[in-house]
């Protein structure tokens, strides 16, 4: 079967996809992932409609059409790599297809508890997958689908695990917050508890904080290796959890520093409170950027720094966890997604709620979500 | 804040099986399954690849529709149940299936736009911040025009008019329907590429079509595809 001129390997199909059937296509020699959209439908000629009818379904589909190539577009423009690139999309006949590389991807649950990811391989993967958020939302687009799923991982050409952010089609724009009552489209172990509030008919707008909430879950499990606990016998989700005044139990004691503090306020209760992307990624630059010799670190400053999780300063080995933590994990990071710009700053603060000169001032911890010039 | 925040995830499923002569391999599926289907369902919720993630569903209900032929048929063109809980009302449900046989017809084409109306019509559960709409349908036909059987005794009111009006009750994003909520709906088809099974797949939302061969019975993989449709929804 031939869809647009890609040769398919063999029948879509729907294992493991919500919303979609996929598979794979092969065209000009490459071979592409290929999935097909549940919605829209456009109405072909030949099914017998009113003209009503017809005219509102292909006004959606045109709509539909318009706006998410927009979104492709800006998700592609804003991507250095660390979104999977939207190689193509279009329709044919009645169905809308996305088509994008076919890349082979490792599974999630294996590689984050295996003990050969090593703390380097962790820290390597967060930093990517901070930034590929990060960009997103530089975009003013909201995944709105954050889970594991949806990161995919891969061996980079220096042979390190790094990631991707997969899966666009519930992506929306900021100004497009689903309406008081809808049903939103997400995972619901990685959903927001505004997500929540809003499904129960709560009047408030949905904002890129609940990409950072999932975010927090998911780095929580790259970092430790497994899910945070929480009060199973009282709370099946997270956000429940933290909706109803309940805390998830963080073993903040294990995690790098710096960790220990974005995690928790990436998955505080009130969106406002979580830290934007631009500020985590900040900080995680700030280590990458420090080069001054750990010597030259004053003893308090090494403590609950980001020096600390910088491998100046001694490392709480996890069990589990082989290796250690190296700065050699945001080089190689640096080198794999093109990411801007380390070396444009001169200097990074040592402390939290001291920002030395020449940091910006959105560096700090304590900073409420709200829009950011577009890049 | 309201007291009581948390999640209620509620399925509501109407099969909608085709029972003439040649469908007895799938009766006799939904039969051995039957008993199954809501262990299955939560298996598959609790023994996700990830343990990390496990989901749970607050209620789950299953109504069935048996359909034929209105012209060949007559009274025996269309049956329905109530939506059964499960696993409370299991062997009701049980009961109920069991009872069905594969028989009559008439002619290739089956009314299956007319049962479909009958599931969309369904009296579906208002409550749960999370439902799903599952309406799956079993055939090895084509349908005859909705309203073909219309001057049979049998033939109930209020069917729509046209294909057109049937669409309408599925309803779309700017057109929601009266009878089903456009977020929480799917239509998983095991039918064949025939009329108006293709019609139906280019022209709804939300649907999953398997086309299938006339004769051959449910497989394996269409059973897990239901659970896993149920599953990847949430």
């Amino acid at each position: 079967m031939i869809i647009n001129g890609y040769k398919l390997e063999e029948e879509l199909q729907t294992r493991n996809g919500g919303n979609c059937k996929w598979g794979f296509g092969k065209k000009d020699g490459r071979v592409f992932f290929i999935k097909e959209l549940l919605n829209p439908v456009y109405p072909v000629d030949e099914v017998k409609l009113s003209d009503t009818v017809r005219a509102r379904k292909k006004k959606i589909c045109e709509d539909f059409q318009a706006r998410q190539s927009q979104l492709y577009k800006a998700l592609n423009d804003h991507s250095d790599g660390v979104l999977l690139h939207i190689e193509d999309f279009f329709r044919c006949q009645s169905k809308y297809y996305v088509v994008t590389s076919a890349i082979k991807g490792l599974p999630w649950d294996q590689v984050i508890k295996s003990k050969t990811f090593t703390w380097e391989d962790r820290l390597r993967m967060s930093r990517v997958l901070i930034h590929a958020l990060n960009r997103m939302h530089q975009a003013s687009i909201i995944h709105g689908d954050l889970k594991p799923d949806n990161v995919m991982m891969t061996l980079s050409k220096t042979n390190h695990v790094t990631c991707k952010i997969i899966d666009f089609e519930d992506a929306y724009w900021t100004s497009e917050s689903p309406k008081p009552g809808d049903d939103v489209k997400c995972d619901v172990v990685y959903m927001a508890p505004e997500t929540f509030r809003l499904m129960c008919g709560d009047n408030i707008r949905l904002t890129q904080g609940i990409d950072v909430f999932a975010l927090g879950l998911i780095l929580y499990q790259i970092m430790m290796g497994r899910f945070p606990e929480f009060d199973k016998e009282k709370y099946t989700y997270p956000f429940e959890v933290v909706l109803n005044g309940d805390t998830l139990k963080l073993r903040t004691d294990l995690l790098p520093p710096v960790y220990s503090k974005i995690i928790p306020m990436m998955l505080q209760a009130d969106p406002e409170k979580r830290i934007p992307l631009y500020a985590a990624e900040d900080y995680l630059n700030g280590i990458k950027l420090r080069r001054k010799p750990a010597a030259a670190a004053k003893p308090e400053e090494t403590t609950d720094t980001l020096a600390g999780s910088h491998g100046a300063a001694p490392v709480k080995e996890e069990p589990g966890f082989s290796g250690s933590m190296s700065t050699g994990a945001a080089k190689d990071r640096g080198a794999e997604t093109g990411a801007p710009g380390a070396s444009e700053k001169a200097e990074i603060h040592r402390k939290f709620d001291k920002p030395s000169s020449g940091t910006r001032p959105e560096s700090k911890l304590v900073i409420k979500m709200g829009p950011r010039k577009k890049a | 804040m309201q007291a009581d925040m948390m999640m209620k995830y509620n399925v509501d499923m109407v099969f909608c099986i085709d029972a003439t002569g040649s469908m007895k391999k799938v009766i006799d599926m939904v039969k051995d399954n039957a008993l199954n289907f809501y262990r299955d369902v939560v298996e598959s919720m609790e023994n996700a690849p990830d343990q990390m993630q496990k989901k749970s569903i607050n209620t789950m209900r299953i109504r069935v529709v048996i359909y034929r032929d209105y012209k060949a048929d007559h009274d025996m063109a269309m049956m329905t149940t109530r939506f059964f809980k499960l696993p409370e009302e299991e062997e009701q449900f049980r009961d109920a299936i069991n009872s069905v046989q594969a028989h009559g017809g008439g002619d290739e084409p089956e009314d299956g736009l007319e049962a479909l109306a009958y599931a969309i019509r369904s009296d579906w559960n208002k409550e749960g911040i999370k439902k799903r709409n599952i309406i799956v349908v079993w055939t090895d036909a084509s349908t005859h025009p909705i309203g073909y059987g219309s001057s049979d005794p049998a033939y109930p009111g209020g069917m729509p008019r046209s294909f057109s009006e049937l669409t309408e009750w599925w309803g779309d994003e700017q057109m929601e329907s009266p009878f089903i909520n456009d977020n929480a709906k799917r239509l998983i088809l095991f039918a064949p590429e025939r009329p108006a099974w293709t019609d139906i797949v280019d022209s709804w939302n939300n649907v999953i079509h398997y086309p299938s061969v006339a004769g051959e019975g449910m497989e394996e993989f269409t059973y897990r595809e239901i659970i896993d449709a149920i599953y990847n929804s949430i």
